[in-house]
């Protein structure tokens, strides 16, 4: 008796197609199904990468802060936490190692106040992070209250494409945050936090982006305070 | 040199309802310099198309390609046949040997304001004395299959005494929908009272649109609630044919809004 | 009662009901202007239409070899793929994971798939509690209705409603829910509960990538990624077709589909599971499986009905829909509503020619226009009402419809038909301008007035006129 995939699979053969007789696996078959019609021509360049980041970041809701080099971030961070914010990290992230302000704590389940994680790219389409599950446990990403993102200036690509070329072999999640975790299930009304941040602060880091950032963050950000803090 | 031939062809619900549709656009084209002629004409299929009915449609269309064919153009006042004729004519004849033919004659064939402005260029048009306050309704097939949305606007502009004042949702559906108004006779009465309510909070008098199926349904509804709206094809305002009452109205009956002095 | 007077009955409850249509309006112009905004504000929209199109295109014509790397990619990251041909496989199949995995509750982020399957009621006959976690999900399941629409299920309920909902459900007291943030802020203490205990969590996926064996999620709320990545077992219930070829191919659909469905560029969360967690990862399920529902799919393949596997479940057609707008997605009474529903949920059931949801649609073609990858949904619909009338006995209606037809074909019978006609129902009218009743015509006149003939069809008149000339 032939097996359920059998069946589906055989059914999906009998329907016409180029590739339906094919076996999986070869690089025949790789080319085949990744090969793209001439006419679908690349989407319209973005030639200031940096300043196409801010502004998608800025749209999607992101607060941004810029510091030139990672040894300042203490100091930044200090300038825009609640002295009392208690900061959760991965232990496999170089920023559970430096020195900060604030009290921090390795991740582990559970409701988080304030998190600091580090991506590994910026894509300026959309002003999106990409957190690789190597290095940041996904709960970290979606549990905490406040999320604080470190973001080096240099590894800004222009679009998703050129993120998966920079990217390589990922764990097995990636995600990509852009701005805070939002909702519009009642009545349409956009509500920020619905089940992840309330809030994503953003830090780019190094690259000689003072100047961009600035000019995009007119007026100057005001103080973060903890959302449960009266 | 001789002028074109046009066939004027004035879809069902002209011919049943409101001849003075198909006037009013002969005698646009006429003064656009045209030789106008209505040869017999039926339907051009869409009812039967719509409903599932492919081999009666094509059967149908055949024969107003043939009645038409001859004419330098064919020009309805209306998007909706005018959709079905260019738009679904090649596809409903794909395969037949007849295609090169029915291709032939659909490139030649125009809705009335598209034909006005882009093919006739023509701007003398009614130069009404008392003043015309329009809303102006954008029919479906024509303003998705057609592309018709800028023409209309552009003639009433040229149209003296007209003052548009647009409504808002002027590009959603009133419902009509042909077998659609019958079968979901509710639903189709609520997005006309939709359209309706929109049309007269803009204060305008008179409704306009560009498809006489529409405006039955339309000015069917709006008697039917006793609105104080009235109803018109745009060629009656354009070529200022305004002797006839609104849609649905009687002679002398309504608040005389949209109907010459 | 015929398809078409069930769906009529269902249609005027849903226009009486004042808490729904304050929901619909609430919803209308929100959904059409983020979207025109998103179109109007990416110069290469339409280009990026034309790009979505033919990655789905492209994954159809290659499905099977899609599929088979797909399957063998996953297995190589060490997790499951799992074939369902009916529903009835899918919550077997799914039931059994979840006992496997010893569990009694698991969390769920949204999936379609899993509705078409009606998956909660056979996770609650198991004995195992299935929680939802999309706060739209989460508000129906307590009131144990289906969504009425595929991206915001509970588009129908107004914030009175739902307020009602909690108090009844959570222990309240006295706290206020009067803001949408309080109610938000509600459901996000007890879900995130539920989160941390769940032993399974089943989400669905918009896309799976064939040349890495990934699952991509996407979601405002971030509670699909909570679901996936918390509990020891991720289970993702989707269908065959959502997949795609390449990351590239998955970036062009992600390019389009928030847009076209909340105005997005991208929504907050875009994620890419591929398989259970790596030893050192500290987040991620021991197990991973992916379940795919054929339940008639493949039967489409090679048909006319091929382009609707193309949809993408952006939810346009239904924002845009002035049928879907008037009468709500319940109305439709199938997991998939409005246009889209209109063409797939007849085909899923595997009866479409006794269906009323293809004749429920004035064609006005609004679905087509914004639809991000193109589907001739009209044309679609069109050609089910074609099935209908080969498949199903002729009834009166289509005996008049062919009469219209065989008259149509001889012009010069049909024009003296009109001209008597005309100049009749003109004398009907008596000089009132319309008829308020018709014989014949009831499903005309129940709802509107008949405007009244000018006397005379244009075809007499004008060869009268020439006649005269
Ligand atoms: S049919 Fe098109 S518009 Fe409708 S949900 Fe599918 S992709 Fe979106």
């Amino acid at each position: 008796m032939q097996s359920a995939r059998e069946r589906i699979l055989g059914r999906i053969r009998k329907a016409s197609g180029p590739g339906q007789a094919a076996s999986a696996g070869t690089a025949d078959s790789q080319a085949l199904i990744a090969a793209q019609p001439a006419a679908q021509a690349s989407l319209r360049p973005i030639d200031d990468v940096p300043a196409e980041f801010c502004q998608q970041a800025l749209a999607a809701g992101v607060e941004l802060h810029y510091c030139d080099e990672l040894a300042a971030l203490p100091a930044a961070c200090a300038k825009v936490l609640d002295a009392q914010a208690r900061l959760t990290v991965s232990t496999a992230q170089a920023l559970a190692h430096m020195h900060w302000a604030n009290s921090v704590q390795p991740y582990v389940r559970g409701s988080i106040e304030v998190g600091l994680v580090q991506a590994r790219l910026g894509i300026a389409e959309t002003g999106t992070a990409c957190f690789d599950s190597r290095d940041v446990p996904s709960g970290l990403l979606f549990l905490s209250d406040i999320l604080l993102v470190v973001l080096d200036g240099r590894h800004l690509v222009d679009r998703q494409e050129s993120a998966w070329q920079r990217l390589g072999p990922v764990g097995s999640a990636l995600h990509l945050v852009t701005g805070p975790s939002r909702t519009a299930d009642v009545e349409q009304t956009i509500q920020v936090g619905a089940h992840g941040p309330r809030r994503l602060v953003l830090f780019l880091v190094g690259g000689g982006l003072a100047q961009v950032v600035a000019r995009h963050t007119q007026p100057a950000p005001s103080l973060i305070t903890l959302a449960s803090s009266p | 040199m001789a002028a074109q031939r046009i066939g004027l062809f004035a879809t069902c619900p002209v011919d049943l309802f409101r001849p003075s549709v198909g006037f009013a656009t002969a005698a646009l084209l006429e003064a656009a310099g045209f030789t106008v002629e209505v040869p017999p004409q039926s339907c051009c299929g869409q009812v039967s198309y719509n409903n599932g009915l492919r081999d009666d449609a094509r059967e149908v269309a055949w024969q107003l390609v043939q009645a038409f064919e001859p004419y330098d153009y064919t020009v309805l006042p209306s998007g909706s046949c005018a959709g079905m004729i260019s738009h679904h004519y090649p596809a409903l004849f794909a395969g037949d040997v007849r295609l090169p033919r029915v291709e032939d004659f659909c490139q030649r064939v125009y809705e009335l304001t598209t034909f006005l402005v882009e093919v006739a260029g023509f701007t003398r048009l009614a130069d009404n004395t008392a003043s015309l306050s329009c809303t102006y309704h954008d029919s479906c097939a024509g303003l998705r299959e057609l592309g018709i949305q800028a023409q209309p606007r552009e003639l009433l502009g040229h149209c003296g005494g007209v003052v548009l004042k647009e409504m808002t949702d002027t590009n959603v559906c009133c419902g009509f929908g042909g077998t659609f108004c019958v079968k979901f006779g509710k639903v189709s009465a609520h997005m006309a009272d939709a359209k309706l309510d929109n049309a007269l909070a803009t204060g305008a008098d008179l409704l306009l649109g560009g498809d006489v199926s529409c405006l039955l349904h339309l000015a069917g509804r709006a008697r039917r609630r006793g609105l104080d709206l009235q109803v018109r094809h745009i060629a009656e305002v354009l070529a200022g044919a305004l002797s006839q009452p609104a849609i649905g109205e009687a002679a002398g009956q309504g608040s005389g809004k949209g109907r010459a002095p | 009662m015929s398809a078409v007077r069930q769906f009529n009955t269902r249609a005027h409850k849903a226009l009486a009901d004042s808490q729904l249509q304050r929901a619909l309006a609430k919803a209308r112009s929100g959904f059409v202007d983020k979207r025109a905004h998103a179109a109007a504000s990416e110069p290469d929209f339409e280009h990026m239409r034309d790009q979505a199109r033919e990655v789905r295109q492209r994954a159809l014509a290659n499905l099977a070899m899609c599929l088979e790397q797909f399957e063998q990619q996953v297995l190589a990251a060490g997790g499951q793929v799992h074939w369902a041909e009916t529903p009835d496989d899918l919550r077997r199949i799914v039931i059994d994971i979840c006992r496997d995995s010893g569990a009694r509750a698991v969390t769920k982020g949204k999936s379609m798939v899993g509705e078409e399957a009606h998956l909660n009621v056979a996770l609650e006959a198991a004995g195992i509690t299935p929680w939802e976690t999309d706060l739209g999900e989460y508000i129906i399941q307590l009131a144990k209705e289906p969504p009425s629409h595929i991206v915001a299920p509970a588009l129908h309920k107004t914030r009175g409603q739902i307020e009602h909902l909690f108090r009844d459900a959570h222990r309240l007291g006295e706290r206020a829910l009067d803001e949408v943030s309080q109610l938000v802020d509600e459901a996000r203490a007890v879900i995130r509960e539920r989160f941390l205990n769940a032993d399974v969590g089943i989400t669905g996926a918009n896309m799976l990538i064939a040349e890495t064996g990934t699952a991509v999620l996407v979601t405002n709320e971030g509670n699909g990624d909570l679901t996936a990545r918390l509990p020891r077992t991720h289970i993702i219930t989707t269908s065959f077709d959502r997949v795609v070829p390449t990351w590239d191919d998955a970036s062009k659909i992600i390019r389009v589909l928030a847009r076209s469905a909340t105005g997005q560029p991208i929504t907050s969360y875009t994620s890419f599971f591929s398989g259970p967690r790596a030893g050192n990862e500290q987040d991620g399920p021991d197990q991973f499986h992916v379940v795919l529902l054929d339940n008639h799919r493949s039967a489409l393949l090679g048909t006319e009905f091929e382009t609707m596997l193309h949809c993408i479940r952006c939810g346009a057609c239904m924002n845009h829909c002035p049928v879907y707008q008037a009468v709500g997605g319940h109305t439709y009474n199938a997991v998939y509503p409005g246009p889209m529903g209109a063409v797939l949920s007849p085909l899923l059931r595997g009866a479409p020619q006794d269906d009323a949801l293809p004749n429920a649609s004035s064609f006005c073609g609004r679905c087509e226009a914004v639809c991000p990858v193109r589907i001739p949904l009209p044309g679609l619909m069109r050609k089910l009402r074609e099935r209908e009338q080969q498949q199903t006995p002729a009834i009166a209606s289509r005996w008049l419809l062919r009469l219209h037809a065989r008259l149509s074909r001889h012009p010069a019978l049909y024009r003296s038909l009109t001209g008597w006609g005309s100049r009749a129902l003109a004398l009907a009218a008596g000089g009132r301008g319309r008829l308020r009743r018709i014989p014949l015509l009831g499903g005309w006149s129940r709802e509107r007035d008949l405007p009244a003939p000018q006397g005379g069809s244009f075809q007499q008149q004008w060869q009268a006129r020439k006649g005269r000339g």
